[in-house]
């Protein structure tokens, strides 16, 4: 696994955060916003590592950023949050050591919203303002850059696929991940999301009224809204015979997986969470378990008003008026779109490492109408199974179910 | 013929992209939102934006906007009160 | 693994629209879209929705599925969109609004991603099954058929619509580069219990002797195939390269429905 959030570059930073309950949300410095620069933002600030580094001793500002840390000679920020995580996520896997041959093999999948859009950003703000073409601004702008940027870092040229599916689009990478190993087309696949803060989404949330000025509170009484974020996750997805074969550690298994559409808004969730309910059954089914198998659900919990009700609905149909501990960790990392649900998922997974329940940080008083109290402290858990859920614009739904390893279905990461 | 609403008609029309309609379809005392032209929330936003973009008026909260837009008559009597003296629509 | 026919085709690129039944040619230049070019059956949004999305939904709409309503969702239908830029057009127009005062235009926002053309495509016709937006380059759609092939060769859903799509104009006076490509990929024992006749089957292979046509949109071949009635002729009638992405070396070849499974001549 990788990692890279505005609470930390390692998963053992991100866990010390949950622990901590210290929020990643602050100033947002990486560009001006005269209409959203007051909100607070989950910025991915400069690696810690970095301060050990000769190399960054000499301008720290400078070479402590996601661009000087990726290893990536050049590309978006987005591009390189992503290439960040999937080499960490590559040698944690103990996959440094493949040569060329076995790395052809390995896929990517990726998801991303924002791709090079930050840049793009300043190549269109150059040309309408002062009249200037600077074509350099753009070379990152597609979607595709941050996989290619991944697969051309480490050699790997199996199955490559970028998933642009709004805010699901992490979890329907590791999904569409399952579906490439289950199919036998690879191996090894390295999937997960990233996306960067940029004046298009910031903006964009902000004129939907939709983001937060004191910081997103999932499932909060008085919750006003989304935080937006930034980062990066990726995990390595292997076979389990394969996995085993070369004695790779197996993180955790991959149970089962689900995904709906809710054909309702382009924005706005089907309220009764009809759908999103259905993809949690779904990925039951997949697995072959029932709601009661799950101990713990990473939710969506952007901290909208809309979202979190039809979420909360989705949640009390499907276990029943009884759902097991549920937190959002969106206070943690902010909205990081489409790298939200693979930061999840590998949050999802220390947790169950820890046995240790993720605080829904920013909850002061639950809203009566979701029907359950979220946990309000990171506290022990008894974990085996969690679910994670991740909702989209245009109505996308995934949820994935992860596992820790105490029987030998399924697959690993 | 009010100037002010059928100048309203017509960028309203621009702003939400409304291709199938002329001013002439839009009555101006009807209801903008619900039934009639299918207007939904997001709308009322970008109907916020419209108004500052093209008369200078910042609309700060929902409450206000939802009477404002309630029919091109109202929203033609706010912007009549609410914008600057030499304010003139483009 | 179930085999997969293609029960129907959809198109509207530079050279006109329509589907296994008829084709219009655009008269003059392509012109802007507008719904009752496609359909009559009334559809306010259209005019609505932005440039990518218009083209994907004009293409789903020549499959002409059946009628379907609020309560009658078809959680078995799955949505594939595969586009190479993707939302670009909208981002370029949405970067301006914010430039411009009153700030960012909240509705163009919702198509600054393009999965919002599968939710416009899925509200339309109340299809709540799985479904992605691939992005990989110009195999994009491609990517998209293969992809829809899979998941209904493998059970995971009853059918699923590819759609491989990219619209983007230069300007608002110059006429965009667009072209959509939808197609209806089901399950060959299901369609046939419902008494439907597909256009063609689609099976993998081992890649033929002869070279593959790269000269044309591997989409656009396809659609004119199945529109000419060309995948009722016996033997294979095409073979589509699999996207360099996927790293296998088999073809997806398009048969007569009523051939081999193997798509040799028979």
């Amino acid at each position: 696994m990788g990692i890279v959030t505005a609470a930390g570059w390692t998963p053992e930073e991100v866990w010390s955060a949950i622990e901590a309950e210290e929020s990643g949300l602050g100033r947002l410095t990486l560009f001006d916003s005269p209409r959203c620069g007051h909100m607070p933002v989950a910025q991915v600030r400069d690696d810690p590592a970095a301060r050990s580094d000769p190399a960054a001793r000499s301008d720290p500002a400078a070479r402590s950023g996601p661009a000087a840390r990726s290893g990536l000679r050049e590309g978006s920020r987005t591009d390189h949050l992503a290439v960040y995580a999937a080499r960490r996520a590559f040698s944690d896997a103990g996959l440094d050591s493949f040569g060329d041959a076995d790395r052809r093999e390995i896929g990517v999948v990726l998801g991303t919203s924002t791709g090079g859009i930050l840049d793009s950003e300043g190549f269109l703000r150059r040309l309408m303002l002062e009249d200037r073409l600077d074509v350099s601004l753009l070379r990152f702008h597609l979607c595709s850059s941050p996989a290619n940027a991944v697969a051309g870092t480490l050699g790997l040229l199996g199955f490559r696929a970028t998933v642009s599916n709004a805010c699901a689009s992490g979890a329907t990478a590791i999904a569409t991940a399952c579906e490439v190993l289950e199919s036998g087309e690879a191996e090894i696949v390295l999937a997960g999301g990233a996306d960067s803060l940029a004046r298009l989404t910031l903006n964009g949330f902000c004129s939907l009224l939709n983001v937060a000025p004191d910081g997103c509170r999932p499932f909060d009484a008085e919750r006003a809204g989304l935080s937006l974020g930034e980062g990066a996750a990726m995990v390595v997805l292997e076979s389990e015979a394969h996995a085993r074969a070369r004695g790779a550690r197996i993180h955790a298994y991959v149970a089962g997986h689900g995904s709906t559409c809710d054909a309702y808004h382009a924005t706005a969730p089907r309220p009764d969470g009809s759908r999103a309910l259905a993809a949690m059954r779904s990925a039951l089914d997949d697995a072959g378990m029932n709601p009661t198998d799950v101990d713990y659900v990473n939710a969506h919990g952007t901290g909208t008003v809309d979202n979190d009700l039809a979420e909360a609905r989705a949640l009390m149909q499907l276990f029943d008026g009884h759902p097991p501990p549920v937190s959002s960790t969106k206070r943690f990392f902010g909205h990081t779109l489409a790298a939200a649900g693979a930061i999840e998922t590998v949050v999802s997974i220390l947790a169950l490492h820890r046995q240790r329940v993720p605080a829904n940080l920013g909850l002061r008083r639950v809203d009566p109408a979701m029907g359950f109290e979220p946990i309000g402290h990171t506290s022990d858990g008894d974990l085996t199974v969690a679910m994670t859920n991740s909702f989209g614009f245009g109505g996308n739904n995934c949820s994935l179910l992860v596992e820790r390893p105490t029987d030998d279905r399924g697959q690993g990461t | 013929m009010d100037e002010l609403v059928e100048t309203l008609k017509k960028q309203i029309i621009e702003a939400l992209s409304l291709e199938e309609s002329t001013p002439d379809d839009i009555d101006p005392a009807a209801a903008l939102f619900g039934a009639g032209l299918g207007l939904d929330s997001i709308d009322a936003l970008e109907l916020v934006v419209m108004v500052e973009k093209h008369y200078g008026i910042r609309i700060t909260e929902l409450e206000i906007g939802r009477q404002a837009f309630s029919s091109v008559n109202t929203l033609a009597d706010f912007i009549r009160k609410n914008r600057e003296p030499c304010g003139e629509s483009e | 693994m179930r085999r997969t026919v293609i029960t129907a085709c959809g198109c509207v690129d530079e050279g006109g629209f329509g589907n296994a039944r008829s084709w219009t040619r655009w008269p003059g230049g392509v012109p802007r879209l507008r719904w009752r070019m496609f359909s009559d059956q009334p559809f306010d949004r259209f005019g609505r929705l932005d440039l990518l999305c218009k083209y994907a939904v004009a293409a789903v709409e020549m499959l002409e599925l059946p009628p379907s309503t609020e309560g009658e969702s078809r959680p078995d239908l799955a949505l594939l969109l595969g586009s190479d830029n993707g939302s670009l057009d909208t981002d370029v127009k949405f970067v301006r609004s914010m430039h411009e005062p009153g700030g960012a235009s909240p509705t163009l926002f919702s198509y600054t991603l393009p999965s919002t053309a599968l939710g416009e495509i899925a509200i339309r016709h109340h299809i709540t099954g799985p479904g992605a937006c691939v992005m990989a380059g110009p195999e994009s759609g491609l990517l998209a058929l293969w992809e829809g092939m899979a998941w209904v060769a493998e059970g995971d859903v009853g059918g699923c619509i590819c759609v491989g799509c990219d619209a983007v104009s230069a300007s608002a006076a110059d006429a965009p580069s667009a072209h959509a490509y939808a197609f209806l990929v089901a399950d060959e024992a299901a369609v046939a219990t419902q008494g439907n006749a597909p256009l063609a089957r689609l099976a993998l292979s081992p890649a033929p002797d002869g070279k593959i046509d790269q000269t044309q949109r591997p989409l656009r071949q396809l659609f004119r195939l199945l529109a000419s009635g060309g995948g009722k002729a016996p033997g294979a009638a095409l073979y589509l390269p699999a996207p360099a992405t996927l790293n296998v070396l088999q073809v997806m070849t398009v048969s007569n429905p009523n051939g081999r499974s193997d798509g040799r001549t028979g």
